[in-house]
């Protein structure tokens, strides 16, 4: 396990106890981890390079004494992000649920940055325990697109509702209608390849989405 | 109001204290090897012969090592991923699942080190994650190993028995980290995005909510002399941290980087540079 105060150089706050706190802390995380997450936040900052660099990150927690990734030092809980253009996007202000289009979208885009280094990401549309933070971790598998995953399948329905006007139930349940709005909305971001057994292809539908998602425009 | 507890180091916990640790650094900082290994615990507990030790994965096997460093082989876990053990004095429990597609299991020793598996849940991912008196908590887990349903198993004269759990609805995204059993019942703890939730019971199936411990992972709870103490991490920084129930919080005289492990009755156990050092709460 090792200690670090910012990942890549961006610090990382903690506002569970005090909202808006500056205090550098001592997060924890395997060293393994540690490493994907630099590779994510280098997938931010250039996914989202219209917004200035990214100014901070508030988080719940990496290292946490309890059963699961959190207790082996390999997860991450995301708060906030916040750009040195002014924009923010807030898990913790439960932005997946935002009545303005716009704030969803970025949501939606944090949201696929997280899943193009992290197998499983829990999200607000995933459990009410995930309603106010991003869950990532990798559990030792590569990114793919699982149709048997809830998680997976209800940020996909989510992604054509928001983004597309797809009218899916976001049930986490792979139906034909969800497998129609996937392969249209693959067609529109130029994906080629299958996002359900390349991590490559998902990989860049996640990027292609993001994109969008920070611009807000459909596709 | 009650007084501040005072701990009192073992041997080895001051020996560990003496080679002060450095603060930690701005830059990721790697962890010695001896850290790196046992890199997993399920916890810390008394064997019937009077020793508190844990139970720890080093290097795929499942080893309990005393706080000397004195390591002794399991034999009965393979196949185990542990979560959480207890002794009473007589009999161990360690619970968790089987690898693989989890199953949640119950291993039971008379010395520590040889285990036999006693109760698994067939038909359903899950795991237990907290053991102690006579009950151990889990769940039904979902795809991405998120809690889906809590569950309990209580131990019978025939074995061990499912039992339901009411009032637990609201927490069931969460696992059970820390369980035990008090004068009138039991206490159950879980860790959520910010702290701890807190449940008693008079009967082991029907749960109360008390006051949560907010910015503190609870990682063991025990009854001792009428108090129930607890033992964990905060949620930041992963500062150690114990208190009782009802009464104030202390940090611990060990170690900024110990993990908790858990309570052993009154001794609490802790992870530090790759050894099990233990501390005593003491009135
Ligand atoms: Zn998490």
């Amino acid at each position: 396990m090792i200690t670090f105060q910012r990942i890549d150089g961006t610090p990382v706050y903690y506002w569970r106890s005090s909202r808006g706190d500056t205090t550098l802390r001592n997060w924890q995380a395997t060293q393994a981890f540690y490493d994907s997450l630099v590779l994510w936040i280098r997938d931010l900052r250039s996914l989202s390079s219209a917004y200035g660099s990214i100014t901070y990150l508030v988080s719940a927690g990496f290292y946490v004494n309890k059963p699961g990734e959190h207790g082996s030092g390999t997860a991450m809980d995301l708060d906030h992000v916040r750009w040195s253009g002014g924009q923010v996007s807030s898990p913790l202000d439960r932005d997946h649920a935002s009545g303005t289009l716009a704030t969803r979208r970025r949501y939606l885009a944090v949201d696929a940055v997280c899943r193009r280094r992290f197998r499983y990401a829990l999200d607000g549309w995933y459990n009410a325990d995930h309603a106010d933070h991003i869950h990532s971790d990798f559990g030792g598998l590569p990114v793919r697109c699982v149709t048997g995953s809830e998680s997976d399948t209800k940020f996909v329905q989510a992604l054509c509702n928001n983004f597309m006007s797809s009218g899916l139930v976001v049930d986490g349940i792979w139906g034909p209608k969800t497998d129609s709005a996937f392969a249209t909305a693959k067609s529109r971001l130029g994906t080629t390849g299958d996002p359900h057994t390349s991590s490559a292809a998902w990989q860049s539908f996640l990027s292609a989405a993001a994109r969008k998602g920070f611009a807000n425009q459909a596709f | 109001m009650l007084d501040r507890r005072t701990f009192v180091l073992g041997a080895a916990a001051t020996a560990a204290l003496a080679g002060a640790l450095p603060a930690h650094a701005a830059a990721p900082t790697p962890a010695s090897d001896a850290a790196a290994n046992p890199r997993k615990a399920a916890g810390v507990f008394r064997t019937p012969d009077g020793a508190t030790v844990m139970l720890a994965d080093q290097d795929g096997r499942w080893v309990v090592i005393d706080e000397g460093g004195s390591v002794r082989i399991t034999d009965g876990l393979t196949g185990a991923d542990l979560v959480d053990v207890t002794g009473d004095g007589v009999t161990c429990h360690a619970v968790g699942a089987l690898s693989g597609d989890p199953v949640a299991t119950v291993w039971e020793s008379t010395d520590g080190v040889s285990w036999r598996e006693v109760r698994r849940l067939h038909g359903v991912r899950s795991q237990f994650t907290a053991v102690g008196g006579g009950l151990a908590f889990g769940s039904v887990l979902k795809h991405e190993r998120a809690s889906l349903v809590r569950i309990a198993a209580r131990r019978t004269p025939s074995g061990w028995a499912t039992v339901p759990v009411r009032g637990l609805e609201w927490t069931d995204g969460l696992s059970a980290t820390a369980v035990t059993a008090t004068a009138d019942g039991w206490v159950v703890a879980a860790v959520d995005i910010s702290g701890t939730v807190l449940h008693t019971s008079r009967d082991g199936v029907t749960w109360t909510a008390r006051p949560r411990l907010d910015g503190v992972a609870v990682r063991g709870l025990a009854a001792v002399d009428g108090h129930v103490h607890w033992v964990g991490n905060e949620m930041v920084d992963a500062t150690p941290l114990t208190g009782v129930l009802d009464a104030d919080r202390t940090r611990p005289a060990v170690p900024a980087d110990a993990k908790a492990l858990g309570l052993a009755g009154a001794r609490s156990g802790w992870l530090t540079g790759g050894r099990l050092i233990t501390a005593e709460a003491t009135r």
